[in-house]
C-alpha cells in the first residue's frame, strides 16, 4: 500500500477505487491501462556517471556528443526558480465528465478541447474539456546555467557556459556560484519561429549534480580549517587559528544605536622573516574581499581614496585614510610600523568605530566594516586596539562565507559564566607584572572570538567550547608576548604549569584539595587541552605529589 | 571599376555550387574556403569587396559578399545549425537535399526533421565592433582605397570622405557647416535610391535619428563611449580556436540581414508566459544574442585575416615578408625621423628631449612576455603639463593624426567614479560588458591626469585607478567575470600627461620644458598642425609604424659592453643605478636604435641612450619621497 505524499497521489488513489467500484469484478481487464504511465508512476530514474568517468569541459562538448551521456563541469553563474512543469494534463468533459489525460513530452503543448470519450462522439454533444489542475501531473523543474572553470579557457578566450535542464529531485541541488559536475544527455533545442530551422542552441537533460564542496561538519573541522591556511608554513597553530577566526568576524550588535564591532583585529608581531606577510598575502587571497598594502612606500591605491592636489607641484596624489575598497572585507597591512603616522591614525579610527574620515576633504564615510590585519616587526603600537597580539617566532573562502551568515547569539547562561573568568582574568593581570592590559576591551574580545568560533561551527548559539577556546586564544596570545620580554628563563613544561595551578587553586589550607572539573575548566582557558591536562594528573599522581580519589573528580595534595 | 563579379555579389550560388557538385563528400567545405582564399588574392581583388565600414548597411546587397575590419569584443556559445537538411517542396512534392552553412535561414518548403541525410554542424559566433578608436585618417584613407561598387543605386559615388557615418565625437574637429554638408550629400544619395523611407530611418546612421525609434535602447557594447558603426555577429566555421579576444580582424563573408531574424525575438517574448523552457532566456538575452539583423547584420565567414596593423598605408602582410618596401622606407628613415622630431618639438612648445621622448614612446611595442613581465613597453609620463588649458587636447589632436588608433582618457574624478574600465561579464543578457580598457593591441591610450582634481573616489574610482595601475605596470586587465576575474594581456601604448609626477606609474618621466610662450596657445597649436601637409603626415604614420614593427637584437659583444659599463657606473656611485634603472636604459636604447632604423644595438647607440637619459634626468625636478606614491 502506498502511503500518500501529495494530492496526486490521494487523487490517483481515488480514480483507482471508483474504477474497481465501477467495473464487473468478472473483468480481469487492468485498471490501470486507461491511464497513462507516466501518470501513476511514482518514482524517478536517473544516472550516476561510473566514478572512472571524466567529466568534460564545456567546451569540449561538441556536435558529435548530441544524444550521448556526457559530464562536465562548471560553475553555476545562474539558477531559475524551480517551476513546475506539466507532464500530464488532465481534462473533464463538461458534458458527460469523462477524464481524459495528455502526456505531455515536449516544452510546449497544444491544449485539447474537444472531448474524445465514447459518449461525447457518439452523441455529438460536444463537450467541451476543461483543464484540471489538481488530477495533473506536474514535476520540479529549474535550469541552470554553468560556465567553465577560469582554468579550462585557453589564453585570451571567453569562457563558453551552457544551459542544463533539472527536472524532480535534481532540481535545487545548486546555487549560482557553486561548482558543479553535471551529467546528463547533451541534445541540441531547435529554435522555434518563422522558418527558422538552421539555428539551435544547445542545452543537457540533466539526470545527476553533484556538487564538489558538501558542507558535513567534521570532528575536527577547526584544526583541519585552520592547518589549511598558508599549508606551506609549518606550525604556527595558534596564529593560523586566529586568522581563521578573523576571516569569519564575530557578530556586530548595535544595541539602542551604539555600534559594538563583530571585526577582529589582529596584529602580528615578529622578528623579520617569520612568514608573516607570507600569511597576511594568504589571507589577502582568500578573503573574499581584501586589501593588501604595505605600510611603507604603499602605493596609496586601496588604501586612499582622496585625490589631493599640491599646491606648489601641481602633484596630484592620493591621501592616505579611507579603506573603501576593503569595505565588509580584509584589510591587510604589511609592515604597520613602517607607516607614516598620519595614515596610521586613520586606520586606527577605522579599526576602532568602523568609520573613515578624511579630514582635509571634510568627508566621512560610515559604513568601513572591515578587519585590519596588521603585520609589524617592533612593538611600536601598543595600543589596544588589537585584540590578538601573536608574536612569531614563527578552506576555504566558500566555507567561511557560508559562517558569515549565522548570527550566533551567547546564551543567558553562558553569561555568567564568562563574567566569572573576566572576573578571573582581572585577578590575575592585577597580580601578575603582566605588561598586557585586561580591561572591559578584553571582554569584548573574548565575546568578539566566541562569537566568531560559533560562526565557524555553524550554530546559532555559543557554547562553552568557544568561549573557552576565545580565552586559550586570547591567553596564548599574551604568552607569546610574554615569552618576548623573558627571553631566557627556561621553558616551562605544560604539566609544570599546570601543577602549579592546581597549587594555586587549592589554596592554603590544611587539607589542599581541589574538584578535578573546576581545575580543568581553568587549565583549559589557560590554553591546555585536556589531554595535557590528564597527562599531568597521572604524571604528578605518579610522583606522589598528590592522589586524585576513585571517581577521579577530587586532587588532594599530599 | 571592374566587372561585377559573381563570387562578390552572389557567393551563396558558389557555395550552393561547389556543394551540389560534392555529392555529399564532405570535401566540399575546404573548396568553398579554398576558392574565395583564391578569388582574393588576386591583385587587389579585396579592394573590390564592398566593407561594412564604409557602405551604410542599408546600400549592402543582403546574401553578397563583404568585409569588415574589427576588433572581437565578445565570444559567445557555439551553436549548431544543419549543416545539410532534406527538404519537402510542396510544388513538386519531390525531396531536396540542401546545403545549410553560411545561412540563417532555411529556404522555402518544409523541412524535414527526420531525414537521414541531415548533418548538424558547428559553429561559434562573436560579437565584432568597429576597431576602437580608430583615427579618422585611418577610416578615410581605407574607404578611399576602395573600388567596391554598390549596386542598389545607380547615382551613389562612393564619396565617404565626408560621410557623418564615420565621424567620431571625440574627434569632431571639423567644422559646422561640412558636417551639414556632408549630411545633405547623404540624404540627396538617399533620396535617388530605391529603398522605402522608413528603413531609411531605422538605419541612418546620423545620431539624432537614434532615439525616436523604438530599438533605441539597444546598446550595441561599443568599448569607448561616442563610437559609432556597425557591429556585427560573425559567425566562424572554421578553426575559431585561433581567433582570440580583443584580435583585430578583417573578415570576408556573406551578409545576412534577413528581418525574420528579428522576428523570432518577438514571437518568443509571446510565448514565454505558457512555456517554462522559455523562462531562461530572459529579454536582455535575447537582445544580446538576436538583436535586429538592421542594425547588428549577421556575417558568415568565409575567411578573415588577422590585422597585425591597422594602418592603411602599409602592406598588411607581415613586414619581414616584405623587404623591398622594407629598404625602401628605410631609405629615407633619417630624414622623415628628423622633420618629425622637428614637428613634435614645436608641438611639446620647443622641448626637444620631450619630443624625443614621444617618438621612442610612439614606437614602443611589448615584443615578448617573461613569465608576467611584460618586454618592451614604454610608458611615458610627460609632466609639467600646464593646468587647464586646451594644450593637452592639441597633443592628443596631434597624437591622434599619427597613429592608427588612439583614445584620450581624461581623468577627471567625474569620470573616474562613473565610467566602467574594466570589461564585467553580464550573467544576465550572458555578454560581456565592454569597458574602456577592452582596446586593441597597438592603441595609444593618452591618461590626461591634467584633468584630475582635488575630491573623492568612491569604490569604481580606486578600481579604476587600479586597473590603470596594472594596465601600465603589466599590460594586462583583469576582466571582471563575478566569481572569479580572468586576466587578459594587452599591448597598450599609455602616455600620461600630468602637472606634476603622475599618481600613476610609469617607465619614464619627462619633465615639459617650453622654450617658446606664444601668446595664444590654442592659435599657435592649430597653425603648427595645419602646417603639415597630409604627405608629410602620411610619411610620419608610416615611419611609426614600420620602426614600431622591426625586429632587434643585440650582439653578445655589446650585452657584454654593457655589462661592464654598468659595473663601472655601480663601482662610482652605488645609488646612481638600479637595476630597474638599467632596464630602463636598455629600453630606451632598444627604442632609439629603433628609431634610427637600426635593428641591432651599436656601441654609439648605447652611449647616445645614456646621454638621453642623463639629460632627462638632469631635467626631472627632484622627487621628494613624501606621499609614498612610489610606484
Amino acid at each position: 500500500q502506498l502511503v500518500a505524499k501529495d494530492a496526486l497521489d490521494v487523487y490517483i488513489e481515488h480514480r483507482l477505487m471508483m474504477e474497481t467500484r465501477g467495473r464487473d469484478p468478472a473483468d480481469t481487464h487492468d485498471s490501470r491501462n486507461q491511464y497513462p504511465s507516466e501518470l501513476m508512476r511514482r518514482f524517478e530514474v536517473y544516472f550516476r556517471p561510473p566514478s572512472t568517468l571524466k567529466p568534460k569541459v564545456v567546451r569540449d562538448v561538441k556536435a558529435d556528443s548530441i544524444g550521448q551521456l556526457v559530464t562536465v563541469r562548471g560553475i553555476v553563474t545562474r539558477a531559475t526558480e524551480v517551476k513546475p512543469m506539466m507532464t500530464v494534463a488532465t481534462y473533464t468533459c463538461d458534458q458527460c465528465g469523462a477524464e481524459t489525460y495528455q502526456p505531455i513530452a515536449s516544452p510546449s503543448f497544444t491544449p485539447l478541447i474537444m472531448c474524445p470519450s465514447q459518449e461525447c462522439v457518439t452523441n455529438k454533444s460536444g463537450g467541451r474539456l476543461y483543464l484540471q489542475t489538481r488530477g495533473s501531473k506536474f514535476i520540479k523543474f529549474q535550469e541552470l546555467r554553468i560556465q567553465e572553470h577560469s582554468d579550462q579557457v585557453p589564453v585570451g578566450n571567453i569562457p563558453r557556459s551552457m544551459t542544463i535542464y533539472a527536472r524532480g529531485e535534481n532540481t535545487r541541488v545548486a546555487q549560482p556560484g557553486d561548482h558543479v559536475a553535471v551529467s546528463g544527455i547533451f541534445l541540441p533545442l531547435l529554435r522555434s519561429g518563422f522558418r527558422q530551422a538552421v539555428q539551435v542552441t544547445r542545452f543537457t537533460h540533466v539526470t545527476h549534480i553533484s556538487t564538489s564542496y558538501q558542507h558535513t561538519v567534521e570532528e575536527d573541522f577547526y584544526e583541519k580549517l585552520a592547518g589549511s591556511i598558508a599549508p606551506e608554513i609549518y606550525g604556527h597553530e595558534d596564529v593560523k587559528k586566529a586568522l581563521l577566526v578573523l576571516l569569519v568576524g564575530g557578530v556586530e550588535q548595535a544595541p539602542r544605536g551604539m555600534k559594538i564591532r563583530g571585526n577582529i583585529n589582529i596584529c602580528l608581531m615578529g622578528d623579520p622573516g617569520v612568514a608573516k606577510s607570507q600569511l597576511l598575502s594568504y589571507i589577502d587571497r582568500l578573503a573574499p574581499r581584501s586589501q593588501y598594502t604595505t605600510g611603507r612606500g604603499s602605493s596609496g591605491v586601496g588604501l586612499t581614496a582622496a585625490v589631493m592636489r599640491d599646491p606648489v607641484t601641481g602633484e596630484m596624489t592620493l591621501e592616505g585614510g579611507a579603506l573603501v575598497l576593503a569595505d565588509l572585507g580584509v584589510c591587510c597591512i604589511d609592515e604597520f610600523d613602517k607607516m607614516a603616522d598620519a595614515d596610521r591614525t586613520a586606520i586606527h579610527e577605522v579599526m576602532e568605530q568602523q568609520t573613515i574620515s578624511i579630514a582635509k576633504v571634510r568627508c566621512r564615510m560610515s559604513r568601513a566594516r572591515l578587519s585590519a590585519l596588521r603585520a609589524a616587526e617592533s612593538e611600536t603600537e601598543r595600543s589596544a586596539e588589537s585584540e590578538v597580539y601573536l608574536c612569531l617566532r614563527a578552506v576555504r573562502t566558500r566555507y567561511i562565507s557560508k559562517c558569515k551568515q549565522k548570527q550566533p547569539v551567547v546564551p543567558e547562561a553562558l553569561s555568567d559564566y564568562i563574567t566569572a573568568a573576566y572576573v578571573e582574568m582581572r585577578k590575575e593581570a592585577r597580580v601578575s607584572k603582566d605588561t598586557t592590559f585586561t580591561s572591559a576591551r578584553t571582554l569584548l574580545s573574548i565575546l568578539r572570538l566566541s562569537t566568531a568560533l560559533a560562526r565557524l561551527r555553524m550554530v546559532d548559539v555559543v557554547e562553552k567550547e568557544d568561549v573557552n577556546e576565545a580565552m586559550r586564544l586570547m591567553e596564548m596570545s599574551k604568552d607569546s608576548l610574554q615569552a618576548d620580554k623573558t627571553n631566557n628563563t627556561r621553558a616551562q613544561r605544560p604539566a609544570d604549569v599546570i601543577f602549579s595551578l592546581l597549587r594555586e587553586l587549592a589554596g592554603e589550607g590544611a587539607v589542599r584539595s581541589v574538584r578535578v572539573a573546576e581545575a580543568e575548566q581553568r587549565c583549559v582557558s589557560r590554553g591546555f587541552t585536556p589531554a595535557q591536562f590528564q597527562a599531568a594528573l597521572d604524571e604528578y599522581e605518579e610522583l606522589n605529589v598528590w592522589q586524585i580519589n576513585q571517581a577521579r573528580s577530587r586532587v588532594t595534595f599530599v | 571599376m571592374p566587372t561585377v563579379h559573381d563570387w562578390i555579389n552572389n557567393p551563396l550560388g558558389i557555395v550552393d555550387g561547389l556543394f551540389a557538385q560534392s555529392n555529399s563528400c564532405p570535401d566540399w567545405e575546404k573548396k568553398v574556403v579554398e576558392y574565395f582564399k583564391e578569388k582574393l588574392k588576386l591583385n587587389d581583388a579585396h579592394t573590390w569587396v564592398p566593407s561594412l565600414n564604409d557602405v551604410p548597411l542599408h546600400y549592402l546587397k543582403p546574401n553578397s559578399l563583404v568585409k569588415f575590419r574589427c576588433m572581437v569584443q565578445d565570444m559567445f556559445d557555439p551553436e549548431f545549425f544543419m549543416g545539410v537538411y532534406e527538404m519537402n517542396d510542396p510544388t513538386s512534392n519531390s525531396k531536396q537535399v540542401k546545403c545549410g552553412k553560411y545561412k540563417d535561414i532555411t529556404e522555402g518548403g518544409q523541412v524535414d526533421f527526420n531525414s537521414r541525410s541531415t548533418v548538424t554542424s558547428e559553429r561559434q559566433t562573436f560579437y565584432c565592433v568597429p576597431i576602437p578608436g580608430e583615427s579618422q585618417w585611418v577610416k578615410e584613407s581605407f574607404a578611399g582605397t576602395s573600388q567596391a561598387r554598390v549596386v542598389p543605386s545607380t547615382s551613389y559615388v562612393p564619396n565617404r570622405h565626408k560621410r557623418s557615418y564615420e565621424e567620431d565625437d571625440e574627434m569632431d574637429t571639423q567644422p559646422q557647416q561640412m558636417k551639414d554638408g556632408s549630411q545633405g550629400a547623404q540624404s540627396s544619395a538617399e533620396s535617388h535610391g530605391n529603398i522605402e523611407p522608413k528603413r531609411q530611418e531605422t538605419e541612418a546612421p546620423s545620431h539624432d535619428s537614434f532615439p525616436s525609434h523604438c530599438t533605441s535602447s539597444l546598446d550595441l557594447n561599443f568599448p569607448l563611449p561616442g563610437e559609432k558603426g556597425p557591429a556585427c555577429l560573425v559567425k566562424v566555421y572554421e578553426d575559431w580556436d585561433s581567433f582570440k579576444l580583443n584580435d583585430m580582424l578583417e573578415v570576408f563573408g556573406i551578409l545576412s540581414v534577413d528581418p525574420a531574424l528579428s522576428v523570432i525575438a518577438d514571437e518568443r517574448e509571446a510565448s514565454s508566459l505558457l512555456d517554462p523552457t522559455e523562462g531562461m532566456e530572459t529579454v536582455e538575452e535575447q537582445r544580446v544574442h538576436s538583436p535586429p539583423a538592421s542594425l547588428v547584420p549577421r556575417l558568415h565567414m568565409l575567411y578573415a585575416q588577422p590585422l597585425v596593423h591597422n594602418n592603411p598605408l602599409l602592406p598588411s602582410s607581415v613586414l619581414e615578408n616584405n623587404g623591398d618596401y622594407l629598404s625602401s622606407v628605410l631609405g629615407e628613415l633619417a630624414s622623415i625621423r628628423a622633420e618629425l622630431l622637428t614637428y613634435l618639438t614645436h608641438v611639446l612648445l620647443g622641448d626637444s628631449l620631450a619630443a624625443e621622448y614621444l617618438i621612442l614612446h610612439l614606437i614602443s611595442n611589448v615584443y615578448s612576455r617573461r613569465d608576467v613581465l611584460p618586454l618592451g613597453k614604454f610608458t611615458l609620463n610627460l609632466s609639467g603639463c600646464p593646468h587647464s588649458s586646451p594644450f593637452t587636447e592639441h597633443l592628443y589632436k596631434v597624437i591622434q593624426q599619427l597613429v592608427p588608433s588612439s583614445y584620450r582618457l581624461c581623468m577627471s574624478l567625474h569620470n573616474m567614479n562613473n565610467q566602467r574600465m574594466v570589461p564585467r561579464k553580464d550573467y544576465t543578457a550572458n555578454r560581456l560588458v565592454s569597458g574602456t580598457l577592452q582596446l586593441a593591441n597597438n592603441t595609444s591610450l593618452f591618461l590626461d591626469e591634467t584633468q584630475l582634481e582635488q575630491g573623492q573616489l568612491d569604490a569604481t574610482g580606486v578600481r579604476n585607478i587600479t586597473a590603470l595601475g596594472n594596465l601600465i605596470s603589466w599590460q594586462k586587465v583583469d576582466y571582471d567575470f563575478n566569481y572569479h576575474q580572468m586576466e587578459f594581456s594587452c599591448n597598450i601604448n599609455v602616455l600620461i600627461t600630468s602637472e606634476g609626477r603622475s599618481l600613476l606609474p610609469s617607465d619614464c618621466q619627462v619633465h615639459l620644458w617650453p622654450t617658446l610662450n606664444p601668446p595664444n596657445l590654442e592659435e599657435y597649436l592649430s597653425a603648427v598642425q595645419v602646417a603639415q601637409v597630409p604627405s608629410q603626415l602620411n610619411k610620419y604614420r608610416i615611419y611609426l609604424s614600420v620602426a614600431r614593427a622591426l625586429n632587434y637584437t643585440i650582439s653578445d659583444e655589446i650585452t657584454k659592453a654593457v655589462e661592464e659599463d654598468f659595473v663601472e657606473m655601480r663601482k662610482d656611485d652605488p645609488q646612481s643605478m638600479s637595476a630597474e634603472d638599467l632596464h630602463r636604459l636598455l629600453d630606451v636604447a632598444r627604442l632609439l636604435s629603433l628609431s634610427h632604423g637600426q635593428n641591432t644595438l651599436s656601441r654609439d647607440g648605447w652611449m647616445k641612450a645614456k646621454q638621453l637619459e642623463a639629460l632627462r634626468i638632469s631635467q626631472t625636478p627632484q622627487q621628494k619621497c613624501v606621499n609614498g606614491n612610489e610606484p
